[in-house]
């Protein structure tokens, strides 16, 4: 009897970026071993914030994500806040969502360009694919572009930004590098509907699965840097009472936590924040639902990329609707009292929910820090998923196509940059 | 941004001797260059590279490279096949290397590209770096001073050593 053991490692690129690896055993024609592990970095960085003064927070969680500091910044910034009896003022709000924007844009236009579309279009990477799709190519690098200008703007810097602060931002751009800015993003609608059309095009696998998901929700627009919890088994919670149904375990094989909610695996990020929030997306977009013939909600993990691509649009038309009417503010920020106490926060980074909870003790020093990132939430979920798509895929292909379609299944959920690309080795044992 | 302008990017991190690319900019920034010389440091850019080099004349791109086979400090000047050789210290999947061959495809290679790489170990995590790379970036800020200034004082940076083109 011949039997195959196939083992796909993901090499660790540095804990900054996560690292991972994933083990699949088939026999036969069974899969009888599967395990994956993502390891997330910010397990260190709660360590660091204690003891720091809760200004420090922001510009520290900065670091902990490449890809993703405006929600690192966003979620500290809404969890050490709500320890304050002031609020922040709209101008604040508005910018902060402005600000956060950005970073969908140019999270999502690097995913789906530089990591997703190789696999559809049949490349090894992005830099083959350029040759014979340079236009796409140009076309993610500009709505990418387009994010890192918005960060920009407000952070001083697109990597690991530096203008938020608690209470606002360090300094206000002026209303004539908005202008200009605005227009820019105005010439890259088009850009952005052409994407989703194209990814809409792609022949995606076929391959309905059922999961919970979880997002955040607001009652007056489209969740992004606030809300509360909603999941589609239909709970609704605020951020302090996270902790009563999310839970985090240790796993033999793996330095990383694992998410459940109420003992399940659950989807967090673009395909469930559109099922859970399709009905607030804005007229044009729901017009772009009819004319891709997309039905929301979607139990297919494949549409994430056209969720990524939807979500670009809306990122466009927000920040071109909240900086089109933008005025230079008296104070760019307010000076907040936090009182002592727990503060919980969270916002929905381009990867999906990240929940972050402090303690601040009476000298204003972070005594206690938890932070729940995206990634280690969603990988219960992608390992049910692989178990899944790759049983019904067919698990007597070769392994080329079946480190593909896992490669494929982990991708949709942009588990992070480093990870993403070319990041799963096959070695196949026979015996 | 003026087609005119030079560009000298310095490539980094905040960690130890990966901050060499920085170092140098800081050295020029203090040489009152020419307003023709646009000096920029980024922090591990990844594919934005192709979009900050974008409008100048020429581009000069430093960042440090791991490499046993030469000692520290030692400045390397690299087309891009030679760096895609050698390991950039850059945490993200998609590096200096990457983003050049990127960019290269999509015909967005600066006319003039120079490319310095300066060989260190590891990156280290500390603030401060080596001697050795104190003292590289302190030539290298020195000699690209010279050579940016008499090119421009003679008409141009097409005077200056070897580049490398898109079409190279």
């Amino acid at each position: 009897m011949t039997s195959r053991r196939i083992r796909i490692d993901v090499p660790a690129l540095t804990r900054v970026e996560g690292e991972g690896s994933l083990r699949l055993e088939i026999k036969g024609n069974k899969l009888v071993e599967l395990g994956l592990s993502i390891f997330e970095p910010p397990r260190y960085f709660e360590k660091f914030l204690e003891g720091r003064e809760a200004r420090e927070v922001v510009d520290i969680v900065a670091r902990i994500c490449g890809i993703c500091p405006v929600a690192y910044q966003i979620s500290a910034l809404n969890a050490l806040e709500s320890l304050s009896t002031q609020a922040v003022s709209p101008w604040v709000q508005r910018m902060r969502r402005a600000f956060y924007c950005g970073e969908w844009l140019q999270s999502h236009a690097l995913h789906i360009h530089l990591l997703a579309l190789p696999d559809y279009l049949g490349f090894d990477n992005a830099i083959a694919m350029a040759e014979r799709h340079p236009e796409e190519v140009k076309r993610g690098l500009k709505l990418q572009g387009m994010g890192n200008a918005l960060i920009r703007l407000f952070g001083g810097r697109s990597v690991h930004p530096v203008g938020a602060r608690l209470g606002g931002f360090h300094h206000a751009p002026s209303a004539e590098t908005v202008a200009d800015l605005v227009e820019k993003l105005k010439g890259a609608q088009e850009d952005a509907r052409n994407l989703t059309h194209f990814c809409a095009s792609l022949p995606l696998p076929d391959d309905p699965q059922s999961f919970i998901c979880v997002a955040l929700h607001h009652p007056d627009h489209y969740a992004m840097e606030s809300g509360e919890i909603h999941t589609s088994t239909g709970l609704v919670l605020n951020a302090a009472q996270f902790e009563q149904h999310f839970h985090e375990h240790h796993k033999p094989d793996s330095t990383a936590l694992w998410s459940d909610l109420d003992g399940h695996p659950y989807l967090t990020g673009p395909l469930a924040r559109l099922n859970i929030n399709h009905a607030q997306l804005p007229d044009f977009l729901q017009a772009r639902l009819q004319e891709i013939g997309f039905q929301l909600p979607s139990s297919n993990m494949f549409h994430s990329l056209i969720a990524r691509a939807l979500e670009i649009e809306l990122a466009l038309h927000e920040a071109i609707r909240l900086l089109d009417e933008y005025a230079y503010p008296d104070a760019p920020y307010n000076s907040l009292f936090l009182e002592p106490g727990i503060g919980f926060g969270m916002s929905e980074a381009p990867r999906g929910l990240l929940w972050h909870r402090y303690a601040l003790d009476d000298q204003g020093l972070i005594q206690a820090a938890r932070i729940v990132p995206p990634t280690s939430q969603n990988q219960a979920r992608i390992e049910e998923d692989l178990h899944r798509s790759l049983s019904r895929f067919g698990l007597n292909h070769d392994e080329d196509a079946l480190r593909l379609r896992a490669e494929q299944v982990i991708r949709n959920y942009d588990p992070c940059i480093s990870c993403a690309t070319h990041f799963l080795r096959l070695e196949k044992h026979e015996t | 941004m003026s087609t005119h302008l030079h560009l000298i990017i310095g490539i980094g991190s905040p960690f130890g001797d990966d901050q060499v690319g920085w170092r140098v900019i800081d050295q020029l920034r203090q040489m009152g260059l020419p307003s023709a010389i646009q000096l920029l440091s980024l922090d591990r850019p990844g594919p934005e590279l192709i979009e900050q080099m974008q409008g100048g004349a020429s581009v000069t791109l430093i960042d440090a490279v791991i490499s046993e086979q030469h000692p520290v400090g030692c400045c390397l000047e690299l087309d891009p096949d030679q760096l895609a050789q050698l390991d950039t210290c850059s945490s993200h999947g998609f590096g200096l290397s990457n983003t050049l061959a990127l960019a290269q495809q999509l015909d967005q290679l600066p006319t003039r590209l120079r490319i310095f790489g300066v060989s260190i170990r590891t990156p280290g995590m500390g603030d401060g770096v080596s001697e050795e790379i104190n003292a590289a970036a302190h030539a290298l800020a020195q000699q690209l001073a010279e050579e940016y200034q008499t090119a421009i004082g003679m008409g141009g940076v097409g005077c200056l050593g070897s580049s490398s083109s898109s079409s190279s």
